[in-house]
């Protein structure tokens, strides 16, 4: 029983962490601008994390080798190098992103510069990482991000015009170039890279055996499944309060008006202090996600549960990252515009470090039975051809909208 | 260790680990001793961010040698002998421990700076 | 010629040529086998080197591993220079 209640512990942190500052602009512009016609983007790229996901935590509990040891692995030194350079890349992108996003929240609950917020979120991330334990970091943060679900409550507040939302459901024939940046986006926002280099590395930090096979599956289908229902929540919202009235969200405030107009002072602060966890749960994540990579490819110990002077270069290393992801605020580009960038550029590098993790699920030297079954190998290849896809299309639309600017 | 296996396949850009379970780098390159025409045996291991621009094409090798270093040993190389390798499996275990071998060394002595901080 | 010691990088580098010339692929991996206390090297697994390669991907897991005109003897191999293999006529 104690067993049961520490899994659903786990997937219902899962569930609070899935959002990022990434999901909350693209969801809530995408309904804005487009109403519920971008709907399927978000089970597209919700069911592709589960896939991803699914795939790098079984690799970890079978082989003990996370995503970037399975790359350094598979390629080797210098093509594994230019993989470990993109994804440090786009991740230190998404980091910034993150600690501006922090930063912007806590302006709207007190009156302050935003490099001030911006040093302070990070010095407060830092400290809260180097003080709690793993576990309590992942709790901390995802249950936090659950108040989020004001965003659904506040969908199914105003009723929503439930036809108009079954032909969302579908991608629309005639569309503009902005409506394919926004899906490039929407399922870019959901699938993240950094999410999974976290997430594979916990699982390793946590020792899974192949006895945790049913929780990894449980995380990947429960956990980002209903995760993504909050982003669905974000765009429905969207679509019935600011589409109609012309609304674009273009500041983080401006999303938090979507609980505030049904439920007032408590559904504001209920929004605010959800973006607060769910955005800087991903600084967290994204941080270690960079730690992690850089140790596991060069091969220096690392892990949260080895202590700071454990594993001292891999403390460096996330430490690095965070005054690095200060310095790019410093320099006054604008988080939002920031996000989607890292949003973008992550999707474009994400096939390099999908198609290792699933050559290795499927390689059944490496995983014996728990190689790929008939519904991972056939989601595994679908999934990889549509993540080249939206790949190859992320950077011409980025171009051609002018980074959604229309 | 299997009797028969390929350098590349298994052995090379594996983690190393020590008798105490202290990751201490990668198998960043392959010492093998012997010529054309007599037996070639693995006289070592080789790691250390001074084997990476041996493995880098030469078109970049001027650049990754700026980066990461030249292949200095006692350096930015340290050479694991082939008898102080116990198993090639996942990982390469070590029958001795990294201090012992002057491996991680990095590691090791960035680890007072961060014992005396709180917490850490 | 007394010891050598040469790196598994230059050998992965090398193109490998026949005594007459006639271009025969390049190095992709260097199998071993126990022979009591040591590891000796049986042989050279040669290849083309396709984009996959040249992309840096490992081969796909062995078996039955590969043919055996795809493994060239250690005792074949004449000499190593600083850009190629030189390796016996093939009978």
């Amino acid at each position: 029983m104690k067993v049961v209640l520490r899994i659903a512990l786990g997937i219902i942190a899962a569930i609070g962490g899935f959002v990022d500052i990434g999901d909350l602009v693209f969801n809530t512009q995408a309904g804005a601008q487009f109403g519920y016609t971008l709907m399927w983007a978000v089970p597209i790229g919700v069911v592709g994390i589960g896939v991803y996901a699914e795939m790098s935590g079984r690799v970890a509990a079978v082989t003990k080798r996370p995503v970037f040891d399975v790359i350094r692995m598979r390629m080797g030194l210098s093509s594994g190098l230019v993989v470990l350079v993109a994804s440090l890349f786009v991740n230190l992108l998404t980091l910034s992103a993150e600690i501006g996003g922090v930063a912007i929240v806590l302006q709207l609950f007190f009156d302050a510069p935003f490099t001030l917020f911006a040093l302070l979120g990070a010095l407060g991330l830092i400290t809260i990482i180097w003080f709690t334990p793993f576990e309590g970091i992942e709790r901390l943060f995802g249950y936090g991000g659950l108040t989020l679900f004001v965003f659904v409550a506040a969908a199914l507040h105003e009723q929503p015009d439930w036809h108009a939302v079954g032909h969302g459901v579908v991608p629309e024939a005639p569309s503009s170039t902005l409506y394919w940046y926004f899906a490039v986006g929407l399922i870019a926002a959901a699938l993240m890279p950094y999410e999974v280099y976290f997430y594979s590395s916990g699982g390793v930090e946590e020792g899974w055996t192949p006895k945790d096979l049913l929780v990894n599956r449980l995380n990947a289908i429960v956990g980002y499944g209903i995760g993504g229902v909050l982003s669905l929540g974000l765009m429905v919202a969207a679509a019935q309060l600011f589409e109609p009235a012309g609304v674009e969200p273009d500041h983080l405030g401006t999303v938090a008006l979507l609980a505030q107009i049904p439920y007032g002072e408590t559904g504001l602060v209920l929004a605010l202090l959800g973006m607060l966890f769910a955005i800087g749960g991903a600084a967290v994540d994204a941080s270690f996600a960079a730690a992690y990579s850089i140790a596991q490819f060069a091969g220096w110990e690392w892990g949260k549960y080895r202590r700071p002077s454990g594993a001292p270069r891999f403390t460096c290393a996330w430490l690095l990252f965070f005054a690095l992801g200060l310095a790019i605020l410093m320099t006054g580009i604008d988080p939002l515009d920031l996000t989607e960038y890292s949003v973008v550029l992550s999707v474009v590098a994400l096939p390099l470090t999908y198609l290792p993790v699933l050559l290795i699920a499927r390689d059944r030297t490496f995983m014996g039975d728990y190689a790929n079954g008939q519904i991972a190998r056939v989601l595994g290849w679908l999934y990889f051809v549509i993540l080249v896809v939206v790949a190859l299309a992320a950077i011409p639309l980025l171009l051609a909208t002018n980074a959604g600017g229309g | 260790m299997d009797d028969r296996f390929d350098l590349v396949y298994r052995l090379l850009d594996e983690q190393i680990v020590d008798v105490d379970g202290r990751r201490c780098g990668r198998v960043d390159d392959i010492e093998l001793v012997g010529a054309p025409g007599e037996p070639l045996r693995i006289g070592g291991l080789l790691t250390g961010r001074g084997t990476y621009a041996a493995r880098i094409p030469r078109p970049f090798r001027g650049l990754a040698r700026t980066l990461f270093g030249a292949d200095v040993r006692g350096a930015t190389v340290q050479r694991v002998p082939w008898p102080e390798v116990e198993d090639v499996r996942a990982t390469v275990s070590l029958y001795g421990r990294a201090v012992d071998l002057a491996l991680g060394r990095d590691d090791r002595e960035l680890q007072r700076p961060f014992q005396r901080l709180p917490g850490g | 010629m007394s010891t050598d010691v040469i790196k598994l990088s230059h050998l992965l580098e090398l193109a490998v040529q026949d005594e007459s010339g006639r271009s025969l692929g390049h190095v992709h991996d260097v199998r071993v086998h126990r022979a009591g206390e040591d590891y000796v090297v049986e042989g050279l697994i040669i290849g083309r080197r396709g984009l996959f390669v040249r992309l840096g991907w490992r081969r796909a897991p062995d078996p039955a591993p590969v043919s055996p005109h795809d493994i060239l003897a250690w005792g074949d191999v004449l000499a190593i220079e600083d850009d190629r293999l030189i390796v016996r006529n093939a009978r």
